[in-house]
């Protein structure tokens, strides 16, 4: 008897870690949105029309993510608060992001490095963000540094300041989103053989 | 002699309680993912989902994705109580079976 129940409770234990497994790994967004800057940036320092390069590349990278946020959910079969939360933070700050970079540039509305303060601002919410749900201290690091990088832009020279979009892109979007898909593969490796 | 607690039938069974237990963690889950987490074929997790809705301890919301059917649960209040209260009298039960050993 005592063995049936000890069972039953090690089913339990077992099933509520499955729930908690989540298939939804996003290591690849960051790669995808830090290589489509560095794209972009490459297009309009070295091939000029600025005004296309920009619009081109994130609308491409948005229609990518959205089709591969797409299928991770059908694939998921399952929606937690958390992952609801996450994603309506991301897809807002993404939103914002994406029409104040098309219209408040295009417009001449605010500069581009104005514009650079607002998506640091706007990264360091959104990770943030992410690292306080999460309870990762590396996610909530990432997010200070990027608002380290908002204040910073505020005083330094032109050049420096597209030094800095370089290297937080290469960082705190290309190399990040590397380390969590190295991260997110263990995950799944550990969650398949468990 | 204080009596024994007793196991709730519908949540006791092994599936069933699979079920409860991933759903209680989830805010719903369909019907491939529950198939899938807890190993079970089709027909089988059909029958157990059925009795569970029939307890009152799921729902079920059927929808359709790309034209094919989507059945999508969610654990009820009804269902979270029940599972609480199992687990509960489970632990009684397994520190009554310590003791005894003891």
């Amino acid at each position: 008897m005592d063995q049936e129940l000890l069972e039953r409770l090690e089913l339990i234990e077992r099933m509520v870690s499955q729930g908690r497994r989540t298939t939804q790994y996003w290591g690849w967004s960051f790669v995808l949105w830090g290589a489509g800057q560095l794209i972009a940036l490459g297009w309009s320092l070295f091939l000029g029309h600025s005004e296309i390069a920009w619009p081109v590349t994130m609308i491409t990278c948005g229609i990518l993510t959205g089709i591969g946020s797409a299928r991770m959910r059908k694939q998921e079969g399952a929606e937690t608060i958390i992952s609801r939360a996450l994603g309506s933070i991301w897809g807002s700050c993404g939103t914002a992001i994406f029409f104040l970079g098309l219209i408040g540039t295009s417009t001449r509305f605010f500069s581009f490095r104005a514009f650079m303060v607002v998506l640091f601002a706007l990264m360091g919410i959104a990770n943030m963000s992410s690292g306080i749900i999460l309870r990762w201290r590396t996610q909530q690091v990432l997010g200070a540094i990027w608002w380290a990088g908002a204040i910073m832009l505020m005083f330094v020279s032109d050049k420096t300041a597209l030094w800095l979009f370089i290297a937080m892109t290469l960082v705190a979007e290309l190399l990040f989103g590397i380390y969590l898909m190295i991260r997110e593969k263990a995950d799944l490796r550990h969650a398949r053989t468990a | 002699m204080p009596e024994l607690p007793e196991l709730d039938p519908v949540v006791h069974g092994q599936l069933r309680l699979a079920v409860l237990s991933i759903l209680s963690t989830v805010d719903t889950a369909d019907f491939t993912y529950l198939r899938d987490r807890t190993g079970s074929t089709d027909g089988n997790i059909a029958a157990h989902l059925l009795k569970l809705e029939q307890a009152g301890y799921i729902t079920v919301e059927k929808t359709f994705l790309n034209r094919k059917p989507l059945s999508i649960y969610r654990i009820t209040e009804t269902g979270r109580t029940a599972l609480t209260n199992y687990i509960r009298n489970l632990k009684k039960l397994l520190g009554r079976e310590f003791n005894k050993a003891k």
